[in-house]
């Protein structure tokens, strides 16, 4: 009965839906090319991921012809782009020069306190791993961390409920916590 | 752990997710049995369970509401009273069915705050609350009935239970409630809003879900959850923190949003936004779909008014009932400037209470066409089936009909206006006694039924009482045309002439009566009989001023109407000798505002698709020359001006100049119309069209893009406005070098195309010509030959080889048979194209 009070969330009609898919797929070249530019930009190799999709965000909008603001779709997808861009980029730095200062490390938004500064390579492998355990939380962590999408985002982005979602952050990302420390 | 099993690390994972969404007491016995005697199994989990804990809620953002299905509440026993059932879930806690346990039969509806006793804000806010509503005693707002804690401190409050229960908004829209009822819930919810104002209680979250509807049909207002005690003492524990927080999108009043401090006034705000749902079927801002939005909207902009609102909404008897006092009404209330509303709710009450007794609304300075519809209202019975006759009297279509009526007042001059009106009066009200239920009527009589009545009484009248049953018949005729009942307002139309005929000197009057027949016949697309009807309109005007057109501007307009009638039917030589004379006759006659611009403009648009260009942007210029002059700039009329003015423009390759009329009404229309009405993303594709013909395509797919997709939600996906945007955008994408973007988006043009108008039409053809040039410049030559070749036979069949759409072509063909390395084709197609022309 609280009409008005949804924060926010506009989802995507299906055909919006689609174009953006196909315009990714078109242009995944660039956004991540856009993802490895920005990565360059940043003097310090510690990176918050968030400011990473911001820009790939920002590209996507333009290339796109839909108004999408507000349309979790799209930070969602510029999340996805930049976790594999800055994996690309730590592996790529890797073998350029095979030493410890070649490290890419992350800070994760929503878990600043508890995971500064991690290694995105360790960060990729075990969201990777906790997707063959429960694919909703791990696409739920993604989400969050790198694209800073909020809870309720997150909902109408894997077309599940808040309270879901909400469970499946607290359970997740307390995994990542603990499985990065160990 | 990481030694343990894949397997085993999944099944600890997923009891550890489990075991969140439980109570923490219910964990134990869940891990007792899903770790069935695994005791690393169980270790692994309360170790994740102890790690979450540590690392605490989210600190960043609030958690979302706690789930309201507590089953575990029901059965539970608070005060004097046991939790039956779950009702719903509030701002500040969830709302239980609840009975008393000392066998008196009373239920309540029993608010319990959720998280925990009475500490922090929250617990502030319920105690205010409860002493708010306890003070308030009123029909319309919920009592209370008892408060108390519960053993662990968690307060709670009785309140009155509201049988039905239903939101005031669906209410309304579930039972078609007629509007003057609308008013009057209204104007009870003023009135109880009035009496929490004497106690100094401001409730500052009136919307309609804070509206119970009883089954009896009473309106109980709840919640007085945010209410500030304008009281000192209860005052001190400032709300201002976290009011910025407690908005409620559409209802909150321009000081909420902005954190200012709430008084009455937000309260009157928040009653007139109430009433604009309830009375349009929409809410003041329906734009602004996200809170950030409605704080700019609500702060930047004065909702539109009522009456506009509901003919948006398609609700057009609503929307003449509005226009006027009530309209005024609402924008008052609903001023942005705080001291601009009215000062308390009483005195909103009493406005919408003069509103339904028909007495003189203070909104707004009284006038001279206000004058006769007051006069009517006082007089009438008070049913708002007057006020739609009244009102349609006193509007300016009356007036237009007034005018008409000048020829023959001249002469009529034992019958004052007044007089008639009165007597015009007196004929409604018997009309409307035979209604009314004392009289042994029926009590719910539609509109409809009262301008049947209406034409039937007029009808029976006629031989005692001509003149009157004239006028009275006019009135039905123009209540009947604008709401779309073309075959009753013929019937009527027929009788009025029948009847005028009969009467000696009455020849402006009966050309009137057979100018509204013409208009109604071609509303109806009668062309053959609307035309014989106009022309004797015309003959008999011409009679009535003795040839003088400055006599009257009827006849100007008798003439234009002929000239639609003929433009319809392929006449165009003849609709424009029409056209000219009714320009002449309306400057004669000092005609010089939208009925001229509007003839200007359909004659313009007439010859410019003669593509006489030059002409019809020389005539495009003088309307909007008469629109200036006329009317605001977001008139519909100076906007359609604006719109053609532009499209003249493109005509004549003045595009540049045509980019900017085009920016300059999309704003217009965003703000007039909203942002995704047809009409402003018809504007938008003309404007991405314009660009794509000054081959600027990245601006062209910017703006195309959204008014495809737009005009695909708002009109359909088959429909001629969103073909033509999906082939701008396609040509824009096409045109930067995005091939397969651009091929895809043509397709849904062609496909939009196919399904309009079929496979054989020139646009279908020309969409598919565009598809070839875009394979062609992707290199995909057979595909574009393909496609090609039958697509530009298909338009030299329709429109014949000397078609611009048709040679651009035969352009396609040769740069695609030049592209491919086949140069006698290419010679063979450049044969065919036309010089430029110059």
């Amino acid at each position: 009965m609280s009409e008005g009070r949804r924060v926010g969330v506009s989802p995507l009609s299906s055909a919006a839906r689609h174009e953006l898919d196909g315009l990714v797929r078109e242009c995944y070249g660039e956004l991540r090319a856009v993802a490895v530019r920005a990565l360059k930009d940043e003097r310090a190799a510690t990176l918050r991921p968030t400011a990473l999709v911001h820009e790939v965000y920002l590209r996507l909008a333009q290339l796109s012809r839909i108004e999408w603001q507000g349309t979790p779709h799209l930070l969602a997808v510029a999340a996805r782009v930049a976790r594999e861009a800055l994996v690309d980029d730590a592996r790529r730095r890797g073998r350029q020069k095979r030493d410890a200062g070649a490290r890419v490390t992350v800070t994760l938004e929503g878990l600043e306190e508890v995971a500064r500064e991690r290694d995105i390579l360790d960060v990729d492998d075990l969201l990777r791993e906790l997707e063959s355990i429960d694919v909703t939380a791990a696409r739920v962590v993604e989400l969050r961390v790198f694209g800073g999408l909020t809870v309720e985002e997150c909902a109408a982005e894997l077309e599940t409920s808040a309270s879901t979602v909400h469970r499946k952050w607290r359970a997740g990302r307390t995994w990542l916590v603990r499985e990065l420390a160990a | 752990m990481t030694s343990r099993s894949p397997a085993e690390r999944a099944r600890a994972f997923q009891l550890f997710e489990e075991a969140l969404g439980l109570e923490p007491e219910a964990r134990a016995t869940f891990l007792e049995r899903g770790c069935a005697g695994n005791a690393a199994l169980r270790e692994e989990v309360l170790a994740l369970l102890g790690a979450e804990e540590r690392l605490g809620h989210d600190a960043q953002e609030p958690l979302p509401p706690l789930s309201p299905d507590r089953s575990d509440m029901l059965g539970r026993v608070l005060g004097r009273f046991r939790l039956l059932e779950l009702l719903g879930q509030g701002g500040m806690g969830v709302v239980y069915r609840a009975e008393r346990t000392d066998g008196i039969d009373q239920k309540v509806a029993l608010k319990v705050l959720l998280g925990g006793g009475l500490s922090g804000t929250r617990g502030g806010r319920f105690a205010r609350e409860m002493r708010t509503l306890a003070r308030l005693e009123h029909p319309a707002v919920a009592r209370l009935v008892d408060a108390g804690t519960a053993d662990d401190g968690t307060p709670w409050i009785a309140m009155e239970l509201v049988s039905g229960a239903e939101p005031i908004d669906s209410y309304c829209q579930a039972r078609d409630t007629p509007l003057r009822e609308r008013v009057r819930l209204l104007a009870e919810l003023a009135d109880a809003v009035a009496q929490a104002h004497r106690m100094f209680v401001v409730h500052r979250d009136i919307k309609p879900s804070n509206v119970l509807m009883t089954r009896e049909g009473t309106p109980k207002l709840i919640d007085f959850g945010i209410a500030k005690l304008l009281d000192d003492r209860s005052a001190e524990a400032t709300l201002t923190g976290d009011a910025g927080a407690l908005f409620t999108p559409q209802y909150a009043a321009p000081e909420q949003v902005s954190g200012a401090p709430a008084s009455t006034a937000t309260d009157v705000f928040g009653l007139g936004a109430l009433g604009f749902r309830l009375l349009t079927g929409r809410t003041i801002h329906p734009e602004a779909t996200s809170p950030l939005a409605y704080m700019l909207a609500v702060t930047q902009r004065d909702p539109p008014l009522a009456s506009h609102a509901a003919r948006e909404q398609g609700a057009l008897l609503e929307a003449r009932l509005l226009r006027g006092d009530l309209d005024a009404i609402l924008a008052r209330a609903l001023s942005r400037d705080p001291p601009r509303r009215y000062a308390t709710a009483e005195e909103l009450r009493e406005e919408l209470r003069r509103y339904l007794e028909h007495r003189t609304v203070r909104a707004r300075p009284p006038s001279l066409a206000r004058g006769a519809a007051r006069f009517l209202r006082r007089n009438a019975l008070a049913s708002a089936l007057v006020a739609l006759l009244a009102a349609a009297l006193a509007s300016a279509a009356w007036s237009y009909v007034w005018q008409a009526h000048r020829v023959a007042q001249e002469r009529d001059r034992a019958l004052s206006a007044s007089a008639r009106a009165e007597r015009i009066n007196a004929f409604l009200t018997s009309m409307l006694q035979a209604s009314d239920p004392a009289a042994g009527g029926r009590r719910d009589v539609t509109v409809a039924q009262v301008l049947d009545r209406a034409a039937e009484q007029a009808n029976r009248i006629e031989g005692a009482e001509p003149l009157v049953a004239a006028d009275a018949l006019l009135t039905v005729v123009q209540a009947d045309s604008s709401l779309g009942r073309f075959p009753e307002a013929l019937a009527a139309e027929d009788g009025l002439v029948r009847l005028l005929r009969a009467q000696p000197r009455e020849e402006g009057r009966l050309g009137t009566a057979l100018l509204a027949r013409a208009e109604t016949l071609w509303s109806m697309s009668r062309y053959g009989e609307a035309e014989p009807t106009a022309r004797e309109a015309i003959a008999l005007f011409t009679r009535a001023t003795h040839g003088d057109p400055a006599r009257a501007p009827e006849l100007g307009l008798a003439h234009e109407k002929l000239a639609m009638i003929l433009a319809n039917t392929n006449r165009e030589a003849e609709a424009e000798a029409e056209y000219r004379a009714a320009r002449e006759d309306l400057r004669a006659a000092g005609v010089a505002d939208v009925r001229l611009a509007a003839l200007l403009n359909d004659w313009a648009v007439l010859i410019g698709g003669q593509g006489r260009a030059q002409e019809a942007l020389a005539l495009q210029q003088e309307a909007r020359a008469v629109v200036e002059r006329s009317a605001p700039a977001d008139h519909p009329m100076a906007l359609s001006v604006e719109f053609n003015y532009a499209g003249a423009l493109e005509a004549v390759g003045r595009r540049e100049e045509a980019v900017a009329i085009y920016r300059q009404l999309i704003a217009t229309r965003k703000r007039v119309l909203g942002p995704t009405h047809a009409e402003t993303l018809w504007a938008q594709a003309s404007l991405a069209s314009v660009l794509d013909d000054l081959g600027r395509y990245p601006e062209a797919a910017e703006v195309a893009g959204p008014a495809a997709l737009g005009l695909e939600r708002t009109v359909g996906p088959a429909h001629n406005l969103t073909a033509f945007a999906w082939n701008v955008l396609g040509n824009a994408e096409c045109g930067r070098g995005n091939f397969e973007a651009g091929i895809a988006t043509l397709r849904r043009a062609e496909a939009a195309r196919l399904a309009l108008v079929g496979d054989r039409n020139w646009r279908t053809a020309n969409t598919r010509v565009r598809i070839g040039i875009c394979l062609s410049l992707a290199r995909r030559f057979a595909e574009a030959e393909a496609i090609l070749v039958p697509a530009v036979k298909a338009l030299e069949e329709a429109r014949g080889p000397s078609f611009e759409r048709t040679q651009d072509g035969y352009q396609a063909l040769r740069d695609l048979y030049r592209r491919s390395g086949r140069p006698d084709d290419a010679a063979a197609w450049d044969a065919r194209i036309a010089p430029p022309r110059p």
